[in-house]
């Protein structure tokens, strides 16, 4: 399974636990966890899969956090395509 | 420039009854009508200090409040008016006062859009000013007063107007709506307060307006620039405190309680994040009004009175 | 019969002459009308909207912004109808102001719209109830006689509405209900369907000015009669640019569509109020002996239901017209023998509230 960014959006990030993102599509405002932010700016316009996501984001992670990343991720994943902001192909 | 107390008692109640009398409220103009006497008193009393119009200015909002028919008289009915037609069902007359506060919101809330229009109360003191939006119940209209009482300038008890990409308020003000307890809990708080007519049994309760241009400033026009965004929380069992609070979530919260932040899309947005970046954001959590008031007379960087 | 909102939807310039107080009428005309965003679009495209005063285009800007806000949504909205139609085989077909505003249409230009109102097959129309349940949307209607109605002597299924986006769907299965008098064999306005986004369609531009006709002389209510001739109006002017035998077939489609009694209305009103160009003698051909006869009664009553809503622009006997009008319609909406029920029906459950009657 592939996913891929579905928005046009604007984000507030103030460096705390959550930021504010815009999207232009459905004119709706969310509150993402920064740690869901962090991965719906992954996609930029590229089709990713989980795999492609982890590989992009654990250069910057110790290798402990790269499972726990692993196993959050798919959730993530979830509450972005339901939010609409993300889509599964 | 002509104030409304410097009319006549006659003229002014010609101009009411004939539906002549335009005033100036913060960048708008309304033209008010009406035929019932609590109306005319209310107005007399809370919007003494306001401007007239010149004549041949443009008018915003053109509304009335009307007793019209011999029906209408004996149910002790009256109706509000926009345009010449009634956006809402009839009203007890005993409430008009309150109806024509809630009309006059009305205009405001939904028929332009040059602003961000917040729904919060907003207050000034030198060229600092605090947003303090706030669902029903939570007590930002009895804060308001209070404030406008020890010093502080009222902005506004309802719009909180934002210039586009700023943190700038554009003032509007207008008299303070106080209901229920809220009202003796002003009058114990203060003597100085002045009061429009009772409306007794309406939706809300018991509503009763207080003047708001108490200050020196309040006709001034020039918008204030916001520092401090305080989410006010009337509770009895909660201790009370002051307590910063994120700015994301601040940012979400107060584009829930906004009129038109969704409308303005982008836009909106983009005034949101200008405005959150430039204010400090706090829970306030209170019962006892004069400690609420010392609370936000101490907020950092705002000047001492 | 002039009014001041007439002059300058026609001749936009003319505005830069008002003073302050004709100007505060134009725009509370335009307001109860609901063409202010269309009046404001049309000043922009005349170019005299920066000869404004702030103060005044500020008023237009907020009706401008409504207009953009509604388009947008809608385009975010139909993408998903189209979806859940598609999941069933159906397209997505719009009408009357969600189709002017998401083909990009003139007489799309500032239109307000408060729902959206959408086409399917009459045999597919319990599938796509489904089928948009499934994709989020609800059916509201609690009250079964009401349901009741709907389904059996409407030409639509009860509004559908999404809690999420707050917006409301009309799906209907045909443009008049079976009970009219005008028998509407809906399966031909299929036939001539127009693309205008992948999977989105409306109906062809005859059927459009047809359907709009017949929705507006079948209405009771004029609330925005001014407004949808207004459409009529901008539809028939922009149409025959489009497609040069616009004019040709127009009169045997609504004899096919047994609307032609409508489009009779069309063509006299939108010419008598805002002198639209129409070919010489296609009134008449519209026409037959005894609509030709009955006119004048039908034009002192039209002509006042043509006016903004607004107390400035009644003309004397206004209330006694529209309250014809308003009875006209039920009797062409319904035979007698089921209006009066209806209107019975209607008058118990105001005064005794919405209790379910039929199965009580």
């Amino acid at each position: 399974m592939r996913w891929r960014n579905n928005s046009v959006g604007r984000y507030y990030d103030s460096n705390e636990s959550t930021v504010v993102y815009f999207d232009s599509r459905s004119g709706d405002t969310h509150l993402l966890s920064d740690f869901a932010a962090h991965v719906m700016r992954q996609f930029g316009d590229q089709l990713l899969t989980i795999e492609d996501l982890v590989n992009q984001m654990s250069p910057s992670l110790e290798s402990a956090d790269i499972s726990d990343l692993k196993d959050a991720i798919p959730d993530i994943l979830e509450e972005l395509v339901a939010l609409d902001i993300l889509q599964r192909e | 420039m002509q104030l409304l107390d410097h009319l006549s008692a006659h003229d002014f109640n010609q101009r009411l009854v004939r539906g002549e009398l335009a005033l100036h409220v913060g960048p708008y103009i309304y033209q008010i009508q009406s035929n019932l006497p609590a109306v005319a008193a209310g107005i007399e009393t809370l919007y003494a200090n306001f401007r007239l119009a010149a004549p041949g200015e443009f008018v915003d909002y053109n509304i009335a409040i009307l007793r019209s028919g011999l029906g209408q008289w004996l149910r002790g009915e009256a109706q509000f008016l926009f345009d010449g037609k009634s956006p809402f069902d009839t009203i007890p007359a005993g409430q008009a006062y309150a109806f024509l506060e809630w009309g006059m919101n009305w205009c405001v809330s939904l028929q332009t859009n040059e602003y961000l229009k917040l729904h919060a109360a907003a207050i000034s003191r030198g060229n600092t000013a605090i947003i303090m939006p706030g669902v029903p119940g939570a007590g930002k209209s009895t804060l308001c007063a209070a404030l406008g009482l020890s010093g502080w300038r009222i902005l506004s008890d309802e719009h909180a107007m934002i210039l586009p990409n700023s943190a700038e308020v554009v003032p509007l003000c207008r008299p303070v709506s106080l209901k229920n307890e809220s009202i003796a809990a002003i009058k114990s708080f203060s003597s100085n307060a002045r009061f429009g007519p009772v409306s007794k049994k309406t939706h809300k309760g018991i509503v009763v307006h207080m003047k708001a241009d108490m200050h020196e400033d309040s006709h001034d026009m020039k918008s204030v620039r916001a520092r401090a965004m305080v989410f006010p929380k009337y509770s009895r069992e909660e201790p009370q405190q002051l307590s910063p609070r994120q700015r994301t979530d601040s940012f979400v919260l107060a584009a829930y309680h906004s009129f038109n932040y969704s409308l303005l899309c982008e836009a909106g947005f983009e005034t949101m994040k200008s405005l959150i970046d430039n204010v400090d954001c706090y829970d306030l959590i209170y019962h006892d009004l004069e400690w609420a008031v010392e609370a936000i007379n101490d907020l950092p960087g705002v000047q001492a009175a | 019969m002039d009014f001041l909102l007439k002059q300058v939807l026609l001749e936009p310039r003319r505005i830069l002459n008002l003073d302050n107080d004709k100007i505060a009428q134009l725009l509370s005309q335009a307001r109860s009308s609901r063409l202010l965003a269309s009046l404001a679009l049309d000043l922009k495209v005349a170019g005299v909207d920066n000869n404004l005063p702030p103060a005044i285009s500020r008023h237009f800007q907020s009706a401008l912004l409504i207009h953009e806000k509604q388009k947008r949504d809608l385009a975010y909205d139909c993408e998903k109808i189209a979806m859940a139609l598609d999941s069933i085989g159906e397209k997505l077909v719009l009408l009357k102001g969600a189709a002017y505003l998401l083909a990009e249409l003139p007489v799309g230009r500032g239109r307000l719209i408060t729902d959206i109102d959408i086409i399917v097959p009459h045999q597919k129309i319990d599938e796509a109830e489904k089928a948009l349940i499934k994709f989020g949307w609800e059916s509201g209607y609690v009250n079964s006689y009401d349901d009741h109605y709907y389904r059996n002597w409407g030409h639509e299924i009860p509004p559908l509405t999404n809690a999420k986006r707050g917006t409301t769907l009309d799906v209907h299965h045909n443009i008049l209900p079976p009970t009219a008098k005008s028998k509407v064999n809906a399966g031909l306005l299929f036939d001539n369907l127009i693309e205008i986004k992948p999977g989105i369609f409306t109906l062809s531009w005859q059927d459009m000015v047809i359907h709009s006709a017949a929705h507006l002389f079948h209405e009771g209510e004029f609330h925005h009669g001014l407004r949808d001739l207004w459409d009529l109006d901008r539809m028939l002017r922009d149409f025959p640019t489009r497609d040069t035998h616009f004019w040709d077939g127009l009169i045997a489609r609504a004899r096919a569509l047994d609307l032609l009694n409508s489009l009779f209305h069309c063509l006299n009103y939108t010419q008598q109020v805002f002198g639209t160009p129409l070919p010489s003698g296609i009134i008449e051909d519209a026409g037959n002996r005894s609509k030709l006869l009955r006119k004048p009664v039908m034009d002192f009553l039209f002509l006042r239901a043509f006016r903004p809503d607004h107390p400035q622009c009644k003309l004397p006997f206004t209330d006694f017209a529209l309250y014809v009008l308003y009875v006209r319609s039920h009797y062409l909406r319904m035979p007698l023998y089921l209006l009066l029920p209806h209107l019975v029906r209607k008058a118990w459950m105001r005064r005794f509230g919405d209790d379910d009657i039929l199965s009580a």
